[in-house]
């Protein structure tokens, strides 16, 4: 509502400054922006230099590629979307980390999805073990503390392989 | 508690001490032991404004340490959902957290010990609510392994939202016969629920339970060898009540065609027929029923187990007929059946409080 009003005052494309923490600035169009809702609230506030002190260039230069390409979104480039998407995730869990706390911050609800669904396919039916030793998480249950939540859920570690791979 | 802490943050009156305690708090993920942490911070290079900020981080680290005892793993990720749960009410960060410095470096800070190249527990990087997101797009069984990560993890894979909103249940639930009562006991967690429904639903243990809650189809079974001799020889000692004491050898193969030419299953003049066990050990049928006959019917549920638990032998009897042995399928619909007759549980997942034993047997 706010930046139909707002780009009916000027006429033209409105545009917009997102400052990284680094103190980067990257001009962008209104219309690419507000897919972020923690950014399209601040342009109803009226402000166009938005400061992202949470998000350095590195993951800055990364989202506006996807939100870029997502502003493109229509009927018939579904496919060319979802290879972006698919080459779009491709990178370390630190990558993902990143980019997930940046999109859960900034409120691109479409992205979070997109990334809290491939790091968990790359978890899906790892072993614990695995996991553990992926993350460096110390095991901090006691024996008998593990024993007992193992047997609780005897089902999940009954049957079936699981991943031990380490990547 | 994620809410209940930002509260407790915004609520305070005092920068210093919310800077402060958000410090002493993430001091205590580098105290947990992973190895290199203090090296990635130490080593980092840094501007003179960071340099201060880093010096009161190095300082509060070491008191920590000096105290010799791990901070308790609730508290440490306790803080991190304040912290990354400030960063997730939007509307607070706008009007606040920018020009918060200490909070800003802080997450700075953050991602840069990120960036030592080994990945490191998600809970810590990216905090619970997040990792939450994640968790909930695993499928259940890799859910319920996370539990055994860390007792952080167990905190956060245990949540009701994973395990209902994600409707897990409902999938573990959609298109079954039964659902046990034990998985609908009140206030319990949607895991439980979750991990009870599943080990119910592989009891091949038939209990009285079962046998009462449910209504039963009954039909004659077709033949599959023709031994015909064999087989009236077996009908005449069940007629007359003999005692088979081979019954492998010489159980009937099949129920004898006059009788399923009663029976609705087969000559397809109406629905199945249904039995009723009741609790007294009788069962009954219904009034219009041609096979029944109206003599009186008595069940019995044999089962002889292992010292290790496992059961040696396992079946239904009715009368002193041939005893019938119990399967169960897939949609966790029971069959009991030989080589006479079968007897399918009706669908039953309608029933509000479940069905079976309200324990959980094995």
């Amino acid at each position: 509502m706010a930046s139909s009003s707002s780009s009916s005052k000027t006429g033209l494309k409105k545009m917009l400054t997102l400052k990284s923490s680094d103190g980067d600035e990257f001009e962008l169009e209104e219309s690419i922006v507000i897919q972020c809702q923690t950014i399209k609230h601040m342009v109803e506030d009226g402000f166009s230099l938005i400061p992202l002190q949470n998000v350095d260039t590195k993951t800055l230069t990364k989202i506006i590629e996807y939100m870029k390409k997502h502003a493109e979104k229509t009927e018939s480039n579904k496919e060319e979307i979802k290879n972006f998407n698919k080459e779009f995730v491709k990178g370390s869990f630190d990558d993902q980390f990143e980019l997930v706390s940046a999109a859960n911050y900034l409120h691109i609800n479409g992205l979070m999805d997109l990334l809290c669904q491939s790091i968990a396919d790359r978890i899906n039916n790892k072993s614990v073990r695995a996991v553990r030793e992926i993350f460096n998480i110390s095991n901090d249950y006691t024996p008998d503390e593990e024993e007992k939540v193992r047997d609780e859920h005897k089902w999940a570690h009954e049957g079936g392989e699981f991943d031990e791979s380490l990547d | 508690m994620t809410e209940a802490r930002t509260c407790e943050f915004d609520h305070n009156n005092n920068p210093i001490r919310t800077t402060r305690s958000t410090e002493e708090l993430e001091d205590g993920f580098s105290g947990l032991p992973f190895p290199g942490n203090e090296d990635g911070l130490s080593g980092l290079p840094s501007n003179g404004d960071e340099d201060d900020k880093g010096g009161i981080l190095v300082k509060k680290k070491q008191r920590i340490c000096e105290t010799g005892r791990f901070r308790d793993p609730l508290v440490v990720v306790g803080s991190e959902d304040g912290l990354f749960g400030l960063c997730s009410y939007g509307d607070e960060v706008d009007k606040d957290g920018f020009s918060d410095d200490g909070f800003a470096e802080k997450v700075k800070k953050k991602q840069r010990i990120c960036e030592t190249g080994r990945f490191r527990d998600p809970l810590v990087v990216v905090g619970s609510d997040i990792l939450l997101l994640i968790l909930s797009c695993l499928d259940a069984r890799s859910v319920a392994l996370s539990l055994l990560v860390s007792r952080g993890w167990r905190a956060v894979a245990s949540a009701d939202k994973i395990w209902s909103s994600k409707v897990l249940c409902e999938e573990l639930w959609h298109g079954k016969a039964h659902l046990p009562r034990v998985a609908k006991v009140d206030r319990l967690s949607k895991l439980a629920a979750y991990s009870l429904s599943n080990m119910d639903g592989k009891r091949n243990r038939v209990t009285k339970e079962d046998m009462c809650d449910h209504v039963w189809e009954f039909h004659f079974t077709e033949s599959r060898r023709a031994s015909a001799n064999l087989k009236r020889f077996a009908w005449f000692c069940i007629l007359f009540d003999w005692e088979l004491e081979k019954e492998t050898e010489v159980t009937p193969q099949a129920a004898p065609e006059y009788w399923r030419m009663l029976d609705p299953y087969w000559n397809g003049t109406g629905p199945p027929l249904r039995r009723y066990f009741l609790p007294d050990g009788s069962q009954t049928a219904e009034p219009r029923d041609e096979i029944w006959g109206g003599h009186e019917c008595c069940y019995t549920i044999v089962t002889s187990l292992l010292a290790d638990g496992k059961m040696r032998k396992h079946y239904v009897r009715i009368n002193r007929w041939p005893p019938m042995y119990v399967t169960r399928k897939e949609d966790w619909n029971w069959e009991i059946s030989n080589d006479l007759c079968t007897y399918r549980s009706i669908p039953d997942a309608d029933k509000e409080d479940g069905t079976g034993p309200l324990f959980l047997l094995y």
